[in-house]
């Protein structure tokens, strides 16, 4: 099934758009990245709250939950995933979104992606994962999994 | 659901909304999320909501300010809301923000921008921003926007519909807002253009932006005055720098502050209310709907003759009814 269709079935099963914020945590302005994903995201037919650069773990945490997002995906180049990821995980939980699931990609070593997901992270892109559709049928896939919708036949 | 899981569901969101009504800011995110629901499985709930934030429980019109802000794309409307959102906060207003941003008609996808530039403390519990797609419905607002703000005026100060509006899709915020401001910056035409846009009809306050730009900004404020006079509007304009050295942005929330205490809120809200069931039953029932009630006239003669209190989707029901009727 083509994303589009995808996204518009996800959604037709949430019974609102498909929610995702999109961001940069920390001292990192390299935003190419993140805007891709973003502008793809929308062609996809999802609702993308794009936050911008060096936002703070506490800012994404309360942006995610205010805006009701069903999906975070973080954008990080700057080396300090590993501290700056459990500090947004850490700080959801105490906003209150310890459910919404967050991806990351970046430059991320691979040593590095499974101590992520050890902390809590659904997903970790590396500069190998250079495929936009194929990231994105992900995130949809995820989050019809953690909202139980059933896979597309 | 069976019967026992819909009455369970629908005693949650009327929880939700007598919070709100308590002033409960923390649950505004939980009630946006269902007002934004679109399922019909849903509308039970969405109508219990509400009706705990209907004048009839709050014994009376919802204490919030609700101020539309519009103008077209690049205007500077989310770093004025910075700025303004900063004012109100030293004021000791609590402020809920709903920015809307329209919707691509190819994918249906929204890319919401508003956040990176509305800069708040994420420790601030006073301050809540929500961003929406606009949808489908022409008009700049999304389907769920006047739901929402009727909500968040039961439990914030201030609320804010914040809407992209370029000349003839302004007056769907007008209806739902108390007070209206309309962005204008710098440079963007003549009395002229200002005559001939239809964003004239709609201001009660007009804000030129990007004051900061001296000679072409104090141009505009000059050329907004001039059209305003040859309208007979009397709306103020005021002329503000939202970034460093921050002008004219205390005076803005002093002008929106004095047209809300001219409003007679009680007509206006009502107004609101039913304008906005009218877009909702428009919405669901198409141009066939409203030829079934015997067109738009007859139809908002039909919400005149309707208790003033009644929330949208009780009027909406009221609507469906009549549009039934035998004629």
């Amino acid at each position: 099934m083509a994303l589009r269709e995808e996204v518009a079935r996800v959604a037709d099963q949430l019974g609102r758009g498909l929610k995702i914020l999109v961001g940069k945590p920390g001292l990192d302005g390299h935003s190419n990245g993140a805007e891709q994903i973003a502008v793809r995201a929308r062609d996809a037919g999802m609702e993308v709250v794009y936050e911008g650069i060096r936002l703070t773990p506490a800012q994404i945490a309360r942006s995610a939950v205010d805006e009701g997002v069903h999906v975070i995906g973080l954008s990080i180049l700057s080396g300090s995933h590993r501290e700056l990821i459990p500090d947004v995980l850490d700080a959801l939980r105490e906003a209150g979104g310890a459910e919404i699931p967050v991806v990351v990609g970046g430059i991320i070593p691979e040593a590095d992606a499974e101590p992520l997901r050890t902390a809590g992270v659904a997903a970790v892109y590396t500069p190998k994962d250079f495929e936009l559709t194929r990231i994105l049928r992900d995130v949809v896939a995820l989050v019809a999994e953690r909202n139980g919708i059933a896979t597309a036949a | 659901m069976s019967g026992g899981d819909e009455a369970r569901a629908a005693a949650a969101a009327a929880e939700l909304g007598a919070r709100l009504r308590e002033r409960d800011l923390g649950a505004a995110p939980t009630a946006l999320n269902l007002l934004e629901n679109r399922s019909p499985a849903r509308r039970g709930e969405i109508a219990a909501l509400l009706a705990e934030v209907a004048p009839g429980r709050l014994g009376g019109e919802a204490p919030a300010h609700v101020v539309g802000v519009t103008g077209p794309p690049g205007a500077g409307k989310s770093t004025l809301l910075s700025a303004l959102v900063r004012v109100w906060r030293e004021r000791g207003r609590s402020v809920g923000v709903l920015a809307v941003d329209p919707s691509s008609k190819r994918s249906g996808g929204a890319l919401l921008g508003d956040r990176a530039r509305i800069d708040a403390d994420p420790t601030d519990r006073g301050v809540f921003i929500r961003s929406m797609a606009a949808g489908e419905r022409l008009g700049g607002l999304a389907p769920a926007t006047r739901a929402a703000a009727q909500a968040l005026a039961a439990a914030f100060d201030v609320v804010v519909v914040e809407t992209v509006g370029v000349g003839q899709s302004e007056t769907e915020v007008a209806e739902a807002a108390d007070t209206v401001a309309v962005v204008v910056q710098p440079g963007s035409g003549d009395v002229l253009q200002f005559l001939k846009a239809g964003i004239m009809e709609v201001p009660d306050v007009l804000v030129v932006t990007k004051a900061d730009l001296g000679a072409v900004a104090d141009r505009a404020v000059r050329d907004l005055r001039a059209a305003l006079r040859s309208l007979g509007d009397g709306a103020p304009v005021v002329a503000v720098s939202s970034i460093q050295p921050v002008a004219g942005v205390e005076a803005l929330a002093d002008a929106l502050d004095e047209h809300r205490a001219r409003l007679d809120l009680h007509t206006a809200r009502t107004r609101a209310r039913r304008l906005g069931a009218l877009a909702d039953y428009v919405a669901e029932h198409g141009e066939r709907g409203l030829r079934a009630l015997g067109g738009r006239r007859a139809a908002e003669r039909f919400l005149a003759e309707q208790d003033a209190a009644r929330e949208g989707p009780a009027l909406v029901r009221a609507l469906e009814a009549r549009a039934a009727e035998p004629r």
